[in-house]
């Protein structure tokens, strides 16, 4: 018993070493298909209805540990849409 | 005189006229400035793919047509489901009439109360991290083929996203646990794995499956090695398609990834069959199995059916004198 | 009811990418996600052509058969539309889609690539039509206005046209009869499984 219980924790241990690897190689595609010259501020990432003036809806740029669960919801405070397009 | 020269010239003006039409009928057929140019269907036929050039950094942009990906399309919904949709029923199908038939493989001579050690709490742990992965993997990966179909009418569009959302991070992040405890299994069991002049045998008399037989067998028989190199040979195809698709483009096309997801969900099916059939033997098929992998000690009577040579090789020649009721007996290093 | 389609007249496109700044720009199209995007083949050779590609949305739409979630759906003018609340970011559109029209604002693992966005005919999405959060999510609902889609209004040599699908076909054999030459409808073989005759 002692065995499958360490097993189970050995799985969410290296499944979660597994996720800072990938999130290595992650990035918003604005980065990834753009050179550094092209680089503006990162509320590129919001629609914003109004194209006249920047999008009012504050959106932080994610931290990388809350990429893993952007998914299943948005950090507190944060307008819905700032998960489209990022 | 006037009138000559009027006709003359209206006559003129007319054959002008006509003539001009002449020309101007033929301009519209004259000249193709794309003659030269590449067409449609001659390029499919060449590459089944029309790729150029553009303007933006991202290299997946430049492929404009690939019918291909609706002849993927074709696999992923209709090839697929029918090779693993009837690869799990038939095995399901298959274990559920042979244990009809044949009922469960029974120890000889009942239990005799003496246990040996057959698997260390490191095999074991090794074992059960590869095995819980796999369920997780295998259930998480089956929901992207067939959830829509079962599950979605059941909980609806909504909740099946979220349930969809979760599953696909389970499956990526239970594969790294899956492909080091297969390795680590690797490793550790090969030298057992190595087929003999018994595993022959022990085919030939059906692996004690049929008929009552004493098969003779070292530490893994005939069909465990079997399910050894085929599961070895699955993880290899499926992880390393797997990572193909874990990282995207990095090494391939689209149709390199077209490839690698075909491969990734057909060693799948055919590894869920594989993995449906051991936990059949190891639960419900063989009497004494379970005990083997769950608390490392196995009934005496059961090892001497199953794996007498192993018993000889790790315990001594013959029988020694009985030690007391529920004592266990440790390999002898 | 019209069915709505796309045609590149590639013996007219110039590259000129008109088409793409107008879709960026009518439906603010986030960095790094192209839903129109020019393509020259052979380019700087004899023989050059260039095509406008975004989604044709398709009859049949291989996009919607394959998607896990069935987030796709087709409106009534047969544009194919999907639920950016459902989609779950997988990537399998990208793969069965002929002309490469899924995009993601991520770009890297499986099941991480965020939600995915496309050329939507400038048709919104299953928000209500006009509302903030559809312009949010998906941009421009133009069609709801009576609009065609910005990037064929907006084509400097009316290479790139949109509209219902026969009307378009017959501006196109006109437009070949005309001026006697035309290398045909690229891409709605694939698409739309007909070829226009000329």
């Amino acid at each position: 018993m002692r065995a499958y219980l360490l097993a189970c924790l050995a799985i969410v241990v290296v499944g979660a070493g597994g996720y800072f690897l990938l999130n290595a190689v992650q990035q918003p595609s604005g980065t990834a298909f753009a050179t550094d010259g092209a680089r503006i501020s990162p509320n590129w990432a919001w629609r914003a209805p109004s194209t006249a003036t920047p999008p009012t809806a504050s959106c932080d740029p994610r931290k990388s540990w809350q990429w893993f669960f952007v998914d299943l919801g948005s950090p507190e405070g944060e307008s819905a849409t700032c998960s489209i397009s990022q | 005189m006037i009138r000559l020269r009027l006709v003359i010239a209206a006559i003129a003006v007319v054959l002008l006229a006509a003539g001009m039409t002449q020309v101007g009928a033929q301009q519209p057929s004259s000249v193709d400035p794309n003659a030269s140019a590449v067409q449609e269907q001659q390029l499919l036929q060449q590459l089944n793919r029309i790729q150029g050039l553009g303007s933006i950094p991202d290299t997946r942009s430049y492929v404009i047509e690939q019918p291909m990906g609706r002849v993927w399309r074709q696999f992923h919904e209709v090839w697929l489901r029918w090779i693993g949709g009837g690869i799990i029923f038939g095995v399901v199908a298959l274990m559920t009439m042979f244990f009809l038939i044949r009922g469960r493989v029974r120890i000889a001579g009942g239990l005799s109360g003496r246990t040996v050690v057959r698997f260390t709490s490191f095999e074991r742990f090794t074992h059960w991290m590869t095995a819980t992965s796999f369920v997780i993997l295998a259930v998480t990966g089956l929901n992207i083929t067939f959830g829509k179909e079962l599950v979605l009418p059941l909980i609806g569009a909504a909740a099946f996203s979220r349930w969809s959302i979760m599953a696909k991070y389970a499956h990526d992040f239970s594969s790294f646990p899956f492909v080091f405890g297969v390795a680590t299994l690797f490793v550790m069991w090969i030298k057992d794995n190595f087929p003999t002049a018994a595993d022959i045998q022990w085919f030939k008399d059906g692996g004690g499956m049929i008929g009552d037989k004493h098969v003779p067998a070292w530490k893994f028989n005939g069909g465990q090695k079997l399910q050894f190199w085929l599961a070895c040979l699955c993880t290899i195809a499926a992880a390393g398609s797997g990572l193909f698709l874990l990282f995207p483009f990095y090494l391939t096309n689209i149709f390199g990834m077209q490839i690698a997801q075909g491969i990734h969900a057909l060693t799948a099916v055919g590894f869920v069959g594989l993995i449906l059939a051991h936990i059949y033997i190891g639960s419900v098929g063989m009497e004494g199995g379970f005990h083997a992998m769950a608390t490392g000690e196995v009934d005496l009577n059961w090892i001497k059916q199953h794996h007498s040579l192993w018993l000889e090789q790790e315990f001594g020649q013959g029988r020694t004198a009985p030690p007391p009721a529920g004592a266990t007996t440790r390999p002898a290093s | 009811m019209a069915r709505m389609k796309f045609l590149c007249d590639a013996d007219r496109c110039i590259e000129c990418n008109a088409c793409v700044t107008a879709c960026k720009n009518e439906n603010e199209v986030p960095w790094g996600i192209n839903r129109r995007r020019v393509v020259t083949i052979n380019d700087g050779k004899p023989g050059e052509r260039s095509v406008s590609m975004a989604c044709m949305h398709c009859t049949d739409a291989p996009c919607a058969a394959v998607c896990p979630v069935n987030c796709f759906y087709t409106t009534a003018d047969a544009v194919v539309l999907h639920n950016k609340d459902l989609c779950i970011g997988c990537g399998y559109c990208f793969y069965a889609c002929p002309f490469g029209a899924p995009q993601y604002p991520r770009v890297g693992n499986f099941g991480s690539r965020g939600k995915m966005d496309k050329c939507t005919y400038c048709t919104g999405g299953p928000e209500q039509d006009g509302s903030t959060i559809q312009y949010e999510k998906y941009g421009a609902d133009r069609l709801a206005e009576g609009k065609l889609p910005l990037c064929a209004e907006m084509c400097s040599t009316k290479a790139l046209l949109a509209g219902d699908g026969d009307i378009i076909a017959q501006i196109y054999k006109d437009r070949v009869a005309k001026r006697g030459y035309g290398s045909g409808a690229w891409g709605w073989q694939t698409a739309y499984r007909e070829t226009i005759a000329t």
